[in-house]
């Protein structure tokens, strides 16, 4: 993180906008210091709630103005969710007070490739918004291939409009064929990069190893909202302390309620910089980061999104 | 000049099942393919090109007659190559460096590239077999060119004949059998 979690940088969301029935774009403006920098396919992590509680939710930057006093965000409202989305497309109105904590990139351009191909789905349009700003402006070539769903269709052209018609296409169907014609007609040096739900980029992932990309060149961002499950307990072999995990809360969030310091960066299950060793228990594993191997050791967890199979957990914090 | 193939990953070569087309270039005919089932996709650009050694008929192989020819070849092809192709090449260490400059201006990785461990300046091998002698072998085996044996090329090297001992994989140890025809 560009800035010590207890203090980020304060804002207030200045406009909202529905993109699509479920999309909602915010823009928030800094109140404080202006936003640090922010390269092509950064995420941040965005603080806001109410009196009850606080949600500490990663989002894409779609971008950021040049003076730096503006972010936009655009945020899913992920069906039945009572978490932290929900709460922005129900309560976040302008004026709403926001913190961003931080702001990483686990998903940077290929800056030396010269030609990318860009798949998204859904929500997982919004890093390739900026992406394709920053490859305007260095000269790279692009064609982003967006899939939604056939009614949502109007919504992302309106999106889209403003971009260079030869390199944007929106599909309303998930059509292998058509998908293994495009991706095998990519030079040589083509990189691809994907974002959205995971069944979607399982099913681009294999389409494109299957025309002969190889792993290297394929790039993906992959994000978990955190979702409730049972409650549990872990118990902190170090500290000594024990800490309940509601329903609704994250293992991290809890932690960090109950004063612990625990390592985290990305908070979506993505960069692995929360990782814990497990003591005793059985985690459910819910992030992307961990090897197969990994999950079945079971000796670890990705406290941001993971949760626990067993009524308690030991962790060596 | 930097000796570039010291800096490049370099390993037996082996076809990668991953590629749906696959094109090796070698600088010599004796330089053996890839190891693995062949695909169909594969294509053998050699450099020379010699009439002892007979291309397999499944293979499809073209004849260059110099390096640097081949190289142009190749950057145009990788100019136009679409998502899917692996490159092998074997040769010294000029040729492999060569090679990857040529692929890695064309945009291909590590991933897609192979290049087998550099050969040295050829090498007199004399077919312990037949006593057939092959001048200029630039690879660690090669078909003999009197016997037709499959050699690999010992060590040895056999100051009164003035030659390096080539021995069939399959043959048994030297002394055991009777050699010449
Ligand atoms: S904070 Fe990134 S994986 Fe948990």
């Amino acid at each position: 993180m560009m800035m010590p979690r207890s203090t980020g940088y304060p804002a207030v969301i200045a406009d909202v906008a529905p993109v699509t029935p479920t999309l909602r774009r915010f823009d928030i403006r800094a109140t404080a210091q202006p936003f640090p920098p922010v390269s092509a396919g950064s995420h941040g992590v965005f603080a806001f709630g109410d009196a009850v509680r606080t949600w500490k939710n990663p989002y894409s930057i779609v971008a950021r103005s040049d003076d730096g006093s503006m972010l936009r965000i655009i945020v899913r409202l992920a069906q039945g969710s009572r978490g932290g989305s929900a709460f922005l497309h129900g309560q976040g109105r302008p004026g709403l007070e926001i913190t961003v904590l931080g702001i990483a990139n686990l998903f940077p351009v290929v800056r030396k490739a010269r030609r990318h191909i860009l798949l998204s789905a859904g929500v997982g349009i919004t890093p390739f918004l900026s992406y394709m700003d920053a490859m305007d402006g260095m000269g790279l070539a692009y064609c982003l291939h967006h899939y939604c769903r056939p009614e949502e269709r109007q919504a992302f052209h309106a999106l889209l409009a403003d971009r260079d018609p030869g390199r944007v296409v929106l599909h309303d169907d998930p059509d292998t064929g058509r998908l293994s014609e495009i991706l095998a007609a990519e030079p040589v040096s083509s990189r691809l990069s994907m974002c959205g739900p995971d069944g979607f980029m399982n099913w681009v992932g294999a389409v494109a190893r299957d025309v002969g990309f190889s792993p290297g060149k394929i790039h993906s961002e992959r994000f978990s909202a955190p979702e409730g499950g049972a409650a549990f307990r872990v118990d902190l072999a170090r500290s000594g302390l024990s800490v309940s995990v509601g329903p609704e809360d994250t293992l991290l969030d809890a932690l960090e309620a109950a004063g612990i310091e625990a390592p985290c960066l990305c908070r979506g299950g993505a960069c692995g910089a929360c990782r814990v060793a497990v003591l005793s228990g059985v985690p459910d594993h819910r992030d992307h980061v961990l090897a197969e191997a990994e999950r079945a050791a079971g000796d670890c967890i990705l406290t941001c999104v993971s949760r626990a199979r067993t009524a308690t957990l030991t962790l060596d914090l | 000049m930097l000796n570039a193939s010291s800096l490049l990953p370099v390993g037996p070569l082996r076809f990668d099942e991953g590629g749906r087309r696959h094109l090796f270039v070698r600088q010599a005919p004796q330089l053996s393919v890839p190891s693995g089932p062949v695909p169909t996709a594969m294509t053998t650009w050699t450099v020379g090109g010699d009439s002892r050694v007979l291309p397999d008929p499944s293979e499809h192989e073209q004849f260059f007659r110099s390096a640097a020819h081949l190289l142009d070849r190749l950057a145009w092809r990788l100019a136009t190559e679409r998502v899917g192709l692996r490159l092998y090449a074997a040769g010294d260490d000029t040729f492999l460096s060569a090679v990857a400059l040529t692929g890695d201006a064309a945009g291909m990785t590590g991933e897609e590239m192979y290049l087998a461990p550099p050969v040295q300046g050829g090498r007199r091998v004399i077919c312990i077999h037949c006593s057939t002698m092959h001048d200029d072998v630039a690879d660690e085996g090669l078909s003999c060119a009197g016997c037709g044996a499959v050699l690999s090329v010992r060590s040895h090297y056999s100051r009164r004949i003035g030659a390096y001992m080539g021995v069939a994989e399959s043959a048994p140890p030297v002394g055991t059998e009777e050699t010449g025809r």
